[in-house]
């Protein structure tokens, strides 16, 4: 079984399992930084990282997702490709201007359906294994 | 993964402390540009090697990284 291995971002003993891709917009590449989060439903993207590019991210599907505090933001969807590691996958693919973090976030759609995502703080790793 | 995202990884801590909330780009295991934003970084290593694919990443600030996602 083929695996991926990224080593954890760590911050004075905070561990964090960011890991660069690669998101093929229809006129251009992006490469990004993203925190691996199985427990997001989507990978939203801030849209501070596309407002500069070619690309009209309103003009997605919109979606109202839920966050921590309760309330909703708007996420527009699109099918796009991801890349991780060498792997070039189709993927649904969201984009906010109100994700109020700093990080990008990789979520479970599209993306656990092709991968098994093991974390391990005690090897500060994370492992995409091919299903 | 790449050299210059190994780089990134491996510096991690560091980057935070002193290009907190900012873009960068590295090229070669070395900071080549920084600024507020993905364009104004992107130009900025551009300029400075002409055709370099450099990697570009937002330092997240201290107060993000203990967080609830």
């Amino acid at each position: 079984m083929s695996f991926i291995e990224f080593p954890y971002s760590i911050f004075k003993e905070i561990k964090i399992p960011i890991i660069p891709v690669k998101i093929y917009l229809p006129n251009e590449e992006l490469e990004i930084a993203v925190f691996v989060d199985s427990g997001a439903t989507y990978t939203i993207i801030r849209a501070d990282e596309v407002k500069d590019l070619d690309f009209n991210f309103k003009t997605g599907m919109q979606k109202m997702i839920q966050v921590g505090d309760g309330s909703f933001i708007p996420v527009y969807l699109h099918n796009l490709k991801i890349e991780i590691g060498e792997k070039k996958i189709p993927a649904t693919i969201g984009f906010s201007e109100r994700l109020g973090i700093e990080f990008n976030i990789l979520g479970r759609k599209d993306i656990f359906e092709v991968f098994r995502v093991c974390f391990s703080d005690k090897n500060k790793k994370t492992t995409f294994y091919e299903e | 993964m790449s050299k210059d995202w190994l780089w990134i990884i491996a510096h991690f801590e560091d980057l935070v402390i002193k290009y907190s909330g900012k873009y960068i780009a590295v090229f070669n295991e070395e900071i080549i540009a920084d600024g507020t934003s993905r364009k104004e970084v992107k130009n900025m290593a551009k300029e400075k090697y002409p055709g370099s694919a450099s990697s570009i990443f937002l330092v997240p600030k201290e107060e993000s990284l203990e967080c609830l996602l």
